[in-house]
């Protein structure tokens, strides 16, 4: 199904560790825990949109080998329980601490990610030849203060499964986690790889892309392959030669004009449309609040503000950011930054 | 004389307990959502009763003070038998129960051979109290006492419990229902006429029954306090304070928050005198904030408060730090209610409920978002980021490139729907 993919992004995924485009020195690593047949937890940190998933991927289903559709499964922390799940976690994620003697708390709450989703999979023994199972937890930091349930099975089932953790925020991970892990950082993909595997993907598609453009895709996409290659699919159906002028209109019409639509109400500071906009973006594309907060970051190349404003406008965007790391409610917090932004464009 | 001074000072929820079915307000009681007269089943019920039945035992469900107790006594005594009553004021431990309830379910009385003792009906009342704890080996002992029981069991509850389940399991259940506020309003005249007040005037006993929402004891009892408190009219203002429910409790809140609050110590005692659960009411605050205040530099100051009120609370929260909750409620407060300085505020506002995003995906992108998790092997929030988002772009470039992602996905015709939009 990947293969005759008509995106391009999914058919030109690495499947294997070598096909990975560029980081020679964590592909090396990596092989040699391989060859060696045996590797601790491991943490992979690193940007956005890097490459860390499929890198743990590709490396778990080669070091599982033939057997690797049984021992490996990929979790995501961040996708919220279905009610189907929340129901069958209910009757088992609550026990009665009255039966070890403890009179503090009647109740534990175990979150029922661990108990539904991860329990199931690391309690059952390996199959095959592998040593051991692989468990593959991406955005590991949206578990939050439930990371502490994470650690006693890390330890107790470890001989059974080793787990690979992803996460783009490694000062959200608690530290005895980051204890019992070897951390992996993967960097960005160098602007040589980069423009190699690009143009492998423009010969195989039979079109042209000349330096300027492919520059300018390696500065829009940050190193950031899957979206690069969407980019260029775009482009393609454009024309086959593609320019820097392809190439921007392209950008333009990528980009998600909700957020510009939310900084001209922000001009106006109209605050019942505004919060009523914030609201539909959030509902749209299920953003959290620090989501927002680097969308509203990523518009400031473009808005035509003096250079104290800008920081100013940084500023803001930092310190809401801050204050929502402790906050509950996110709209309380998108509405305080939003407040200020009105503030801060009155003042142009 | 004497007698009728010492009759008075019984409370008179407790004077007035029925003694006969006759004298009751019907309770009504839902099985399986259908209504059935509770009165009758439960007669059937313990009159039909063998010690082989299949059926040992009825539990009562309802919110407080709607007759669930008085009516297993009034039917008793109706039928001249006997209650053996267990609550939670007894510790409920295996030894204790059994000690209580097995020689009054198995064993006949002594009297048995002098004379033909009575009937007995063995009621558990309150049972949703028996806690893991302190009432160790309880419900097995419940279970026990079930299976063996010569006499029908009644059991109490206010509400569902997960760990009675096993209970459950076993018996019938009635839902019995809050009384009807004429049912109410009758049983309240009729004590008023005889306690020998006339002067009440209806509207208040109106007022009383809507507040109590059905609490038949709740009702005497605020009647009882009503009457011997002086009937003064500040009694009765208290009476309409408490009348109203919550979500109008939180409007007026709201309300005055904005328009009445002058400083510090007025916003406090403003949070502190209503008991809306304050986890939710600052985020009512947030909602209707900017409807109050609307000049920049105010909101300003007060959203940084609600915010740092916000962070407050999740500290709280995170590192169970109680001690921090002044601050969280003077934040929310009066920081924002004083941020109003030159503001000006319509007359009537209308105050809305808080608006809650769930961080779920919306049911008309589900399926779709489930396909390309599938295929592309990212999350399924990821996927309403940015798959769908660029299949959409995709799919409008050209027509050809439609009918291939729908053939490479499969998709129905609702899915295609959410990539046209």
């Amino acid at each position: 199904m990947t293969i005759n993919s008509p995106v391009w992004s999914v058919k030109y995924k690495p499947k294997t560790l070598s096909e990975i485009c560029g980081r020679e020195q964590i592909k090396f690593q990596l092989k040699e825990y391989i060859s060696k047949k045996n590797f601790p937890h491991l943490l992979l940190t690193g940007y956005h949109g890097v490459g860390k998933t499929t890198i743990g991927k590709c490396f778990a289903k080669e070091f599982l080998g033939g057997s690797y559709e049984f021992n490996l499964k990929t979790l995501f922390a961040d996708v919220p329980i279905s009610k189907e799940e929340r129901e069958q976690a209910g009757i088992r994620s609550t026990f009665s601490t009255g039966m070890i003697g403890s009179r503090a708390g009647k109740k534990r709450y175990i979150h029922p990610f661990l108990d539904i989703k991860v329990k199931p999979f690391i309690q059952i023994r390996v199959l095959g030849e592998a040593p051991f199972k692989i468990l593959v937890v991406k955005n590991f930091e949206a578990l939050g203060q439930f990371q502490q349930g994470f650690r006693r099975l890390m330890e107790t089932y470890g001989s059974n499964c080793r787990m690979i953790l992803i996460t783009s925020k490694i000062s959200t991970i608690i530290d005895p986690i980051i204890s019992r892990c070897q951390i992996l950082f993967i960097p960005p993909v160098e602007f040589k790889n980069y423009s190699d595997f690009i143009k492998g993907v423009s010969k195989k598609e039979d079109i042209n892309i000349n330096e300027p453009a492919l520059k300018i895709l390696y500065k829009y996409s940050e190193g950031h392959i899957n979206k690069a290659i969407n980019i260029l699919q775009l482009s393609a159906m454009l024309s086959t030669n593609i320019n820097s002028e392809v190439l921007y209109e392209v950008i333009n019409s990528t980009k998600d004009k909700k957020i510009k639509e939310l900084l001209k109400l922000i001009l106006k500071s109209d605050f019942s449309a505004i919060r009523a906009q914030l609201r539909a973006i959030r509902r749209e594309f299920n953003y959290s609040a620090q989501e927002v907060y680097k969308k509203l970051l990523d518009e400031i190349f473009i808005l035509p503000l003096s250079k104290s404003i800008k920081i100013q406008y940084i500023n803001h965007i930092a310190e809401a950011d801050f204050k929502s790391i402790d906050g509950l409610d996110p709209d309380i917090q998108l509405s305080n930054l939003v407040s200020k932004l009105c503030l801060l464009f009155e003042k142009i | 004389m004497k007698q009728k001074e010492k009759k008075t000072e019984l409370p008179w929820v407790e004077k007035y307990r029925p003694k006969s079915i006759r004298d009751m307000a019907k309770p009504v009681a839902k099985v399986n959502r259908q209504k059935i007269d509770l009165i009758d089943e439960l007669i059937k019920f313990i009159k039909n009763f063998k010690k082989d039945s299949k059926e040992k035992a009825i539990l009562l469900e309802g919110p407080p003070g709607i007759g669930k107790t008085s009516v297993v006594y009034a039917i008793a005594n109706d039928l001249n038998m006997q209650v053996i009553e267990t609550n939670a004021s007894d510790t409920r431990t295996q030894r204790s129960l059994k000690r209580k309830l097995d020689e009054a379910s198995k064993a006949r009385d002594m009297m048995d051979f002098i004379s033909k003792s009575k009937n007995k009906i063995i009621l558990i009342d309150e049972i949703d109290g028996i806690y893991g704890v302190s009432d160790k080996g309880a419900i097995p002992t419940v279970l026990e006492i079930m299976t063996n029981s010569e006499f029908p069991i009644i059991m109490i509850a206010n509400e569902y419990k997960r760990s009675l389940n096993p209970i459950y399991k076993k018996v019938k259940k009635f839902e019995v229902q809050p009384l009807s506020e004429e049912s109410v309003i009758k049983i309240l005249e009729k004590i008023l006429k005889k306690e020998n007040i006339h002067d009440f005037k209806p509207k208040d006993l109106i007022s009383i029954t809507q507040k109590n929402k059905g609490d038949l004891r709740a009702s005497i009892n605020d009647l009882q306090g009503l009457m011997q408190g002086g009937r003064s009219a500040e009694s009765l203002r208290n009476i309409d304070e408490l009348q109203r429910d919550t979500s109008e409790v939180i409007f007026s809140l709201i309300r005055s928050l904005f328009t009445e609050v002058k400083t510090l110590i007025d916003a406090k005692r403003l949070l502190d005198k209503s008991d809306v659960d304050y986890s939710l009411l600052y985020r009512w605050v947030n909602e209707n904030l900017p409807k109050y205040i609307n000049l920049n530099d105010e909101l300003v100051e007060a959203f940084e408060n609600i915010s740092t009120a916000d962070q407050i609370f999740g500290r709280i929260r995170k590192y169970q730090n109680w001690a921090l909750l002044p601050y969280f409620f003077d934040l929310f407060g009066g920081g924002v209610s004083l941020a109003k300085k030159r503001s000006y505020t319509p007359k009537f506002v209308k105050t809305t409920f808080p608006e809650i995003i769930s961080s779920r995906i919306g049911r008309d992108k589900l399926s779709l978002a489930k396909k390309i998790e599938d295929v592309y092997e990212i999350s399924s929030i990821e996927a309403t980021r940015t798959a769908i988002p660029f299949l959409k772009l995709l799919s409008s470039k050209s027509i050809k490139m439609k009918k291939e992602i729908s053939d490479w996905l499969q998709l129905d015709s609702k899915e295609k729907q959410v990539l046209k939009k």
